[in-house]
């Protein structure tokens, strides 16, 4: 208890050097946690919305389905008839994909269409905006492809597509709806038109590129590859340990740094204080009690840093963590499933394993300098030599 | 309105009505007659027209019928070299200076040429339209100051790019003045003028065309200025072949 309590004394009696210390403690302390919720918090929001907006619970490729071909997706196609039956919108959701040219106001580009079962209910898309009556085909895009083709709500645009014959057909469609979400992967560079309205112009009756089903679906079907979450997500998932990866070793570094300066106050405390070591010795104080005080004093600047940092950094994190950061455009510029403001997300586990570490790392540094008072001479040090 | 009148105008709209024109297939053959040869040597010019400014390709082609064909890259510099050789219906191409050659296939040919309004496809679909359409003779029209007969063509088979298409030939030179290209749905996609002619080898031949997507309306086209022509001249039959793409 004594050890303990002289330890703060000594502490506070350090003055501005110790807090300078605490503060920047404090400081490594909270940005670690900031660095690895947002990590959590981005990369899990999108796993989870892309899961609900584009996988569900899982997707059946047809045959030779191959999503990193975009030259040839057009030829990526089979009957679905032989399964029609298991198909209801709240189960399974039938999509089609052929490339097409958008002719809009002068300009071209390039797009992925996409026909999908407006009455679905398998992703989280308003899909049932395709039924709105119109006097052209309705269709509807993503905010990101809005912004790039310059496109908005009740334009008219006109589809030039090939079907399976490769016989041109060019129709005029409506924007009935612009969808708001985050999911670059069901937004960018696509058009999303009703299921029926692409088999007609394609003049594939039945026909599919895959097929997202919902947990409610429980059927087997021949023909078609299923394809899991973990093999859907894989993209995000290494992306998302690459990203930890790197927040990690930022961590490591900016932790580095303040241990290093704890380390190196107490050397210095060790060396300018020899006579009051010697002083304590003398007067019956172990050499290990002696150890122990050092290695307190070092620790309690890991207790005040991380008090200091809990402080200002609850309030601060959890504001973050409600409001989210605004990265503007730049986010979304980025083409990965999140929108322009980024959510982190921060658990107790996460102070509780970000308060064990910056407490073990800082009991080490504080030790080791320590180690060398076991070798001094209390004799020796009271002449001062 | 007297008597004399009436039977004029009834005679006038029975004149039309029952006005025959020629057979659409014979016209199409005759326009195919002109426009094809055995064998052609061609240099051209294709301007390409865009927002920005245009570009000018220079190219040099051979052809042997309908299945062989090889063009090569003259200007500018930086395109200089770049060859196209179709067999049938293989296309590759090769790139001096990364030295390799590519196979054209599937959808690639659907791409267009260096930004141009003309794909791959359509400039290796050189095939007879006889072969592949139905035509009919709709009636006569004047084109650049050309008496022409208005053709309507309508695909015999599946699998044609262009559903329907619909020709101004030339009643005189059996050129075709102007094509229009229209999609399934009856939308006009495609529109091809020839601007000028020339008379080679006492035959009337296309100068300058002008290709134009129509529903990009801010297209400014591109366009094929034939510099040189001959035809039914020899071609090695190297020409024709992978190995020539490198020579």
């Amino acid at each position: 208890m004594l050890t303990i309590k002289l330890a703060f004394k000594n502490l506070i009696g350090a003055g501005r050097r110790a807090w300078l210390n605490i503060i920047v403690l404090s400081i490594v302390y909270v940005m670690i946690i900031f660095m690895v919720g947002m990590m959590k918090g981005v990369f899990g929001r999108m796993e989870h919305e892309t899961q609900l907006t584009e996988f569900a619970a899982g997707q059946f490729w047809s045959e030779n389905y191959d999503p990193q071909d975009p030259v040839n997706i057009r030829d990526y196609h089979q009957s679905y008839s032989d399964v029609k039956a298991y198909l209801s919108p709240d189960k399974a959701c039938q999509i089609l994909v052929t490339p097409a040219t958008i002719y809009a106001d002068g300009r071209s580009s390039v797009a992925l269409l996409k026909g999908i079962v407006p009455e679905q209910s398998v992703m989280k898309m308003e899909t049932e905006k395709l039924l709105t009556e119109s006097n052209y085909i309705p269709v509807m895009i993503g905010k990101q492809m809005a912004k790039s083709a310059k496109l908005e709500l009740g334009n008219i645009i006109t589809l030039q597509v090939r079907d399976k014959n490769g016989v041109f057909d060019a129709v005029d469609a409506e924007i009935v709806h612009v969808m708001q979400h985050n999911i670059q992967s069901v937004d960018a560079g696509m058009v999303w038109i009703s299921l029926d309205d692409l088999q007609s112009l394609l003049d594939l009756k039945n026909e599919a590129t895959y097929i997202t089903v919902s947990n409610k679906f429980d059927q087997e079907m021949s023909g078609w590859k299923f394809k899991d979450l973990n093999f859907l997500l894989a993209d995000i998932k290494l992306l998302s340990f690459q990203k930890q990866t790197g927040a990690l070793i930022m961590n490591i570094i900016m932790l580095t740094l303040a241990a290093l300066a704890i380390f190196d106050t107490q050397m210095l405390a060790i060396f300018r204080r020899k006579k009051e070591i010697g002083t304590l010795i003398a007067l019956g104080m172990t050499r290990k009690h002696v150890k122990m005080l050092f290695t307190m004093e070092g620790l309690y600047y890991a207790i005040l840093g991380i008090i200091m940092g809990l402080i200002y950094g609850i309030p601060l994190l959890w504001i973050t963590s409600v409001k989210g950061i605004n990265y503007g455009s730049v986010a979304e510029d980025f083409g990965m499933n999140m929108g322009s403001i980024l959510y982190p997300e921060f658990s107790f586990q996460l102070f509780l394993s970000s308060t064990l570490i910056v407490v073990l790392v800082i009991m080490v540094v504080s030790y080791l300098p320590a180690r060398s008072i076991s070798k001094l001479n209390p004799t020796q040090v009271l002449k001062g030599k | 309105m007297n008597a004399k009148k009436i039977i004029t105008l009834l005679l006038c709209t029975v004149m039309i009505a029952f006005a025959t024109y020629p057979d659409g297939g014979e016209l199409l053959k005759k326009m195919d007659k002109v426009m094809a040869s055995e064998t052609q040597k061609l240099t051209s010019k294709m301007i390409i027209n865009t927002n920005r400014g245009s570009r000018t390709i220079e190219t040099r082609s051979y052809t042997k019928g309908e299945d062989y064909s090889f063009t090569e890259y003259l200007a500018p510099a930086r395109e200089e070299g770049i060859k196209m050789l179709k067999i049938k219906d293989d296309l590759w191409t090769y790139d001096p200076d990364a030295d390799r050659t590519i196979t054209i296939s599937g959808h690639m040919l659907r791409q267009s040429i260096n930004g141009s309004d003309l794909s791959y496809e359509d400039m290796m679909s050189d095939e007879t339209l006889n072969d592949d359409y139905k035509a009919a003779t709709k009636g006569e029209e004047i084109i650049f100051d050309r008496a022409c007969w208005v053709v309507e063509l309508t695909a015999l088979k599946t699998g044609v790019a262009y559903p329907t298409r619909k020709l101004w030939i030339d009643k005189e030179r059996y050129l075709p003045l102007r094509g229009e290209y229209f999609a399934k749905s009856g939308k006009l996609l495609k529109r091809m003028e020839i601007l000028k002619v020339m008379q080679t080898d006492g035959r009337w031949f296309p100068k300058e065309m002008h290709y134009q997507d129509v529903l990009n309306k801010k297209s400014k086209g591109t366009s094929f200025i034939i510099e040189s022509v001959e035809f039914d001249v020899e071609i090695p039959k190297y020409i024709f072949t992978k190995a020539a793409l490198k020579k």
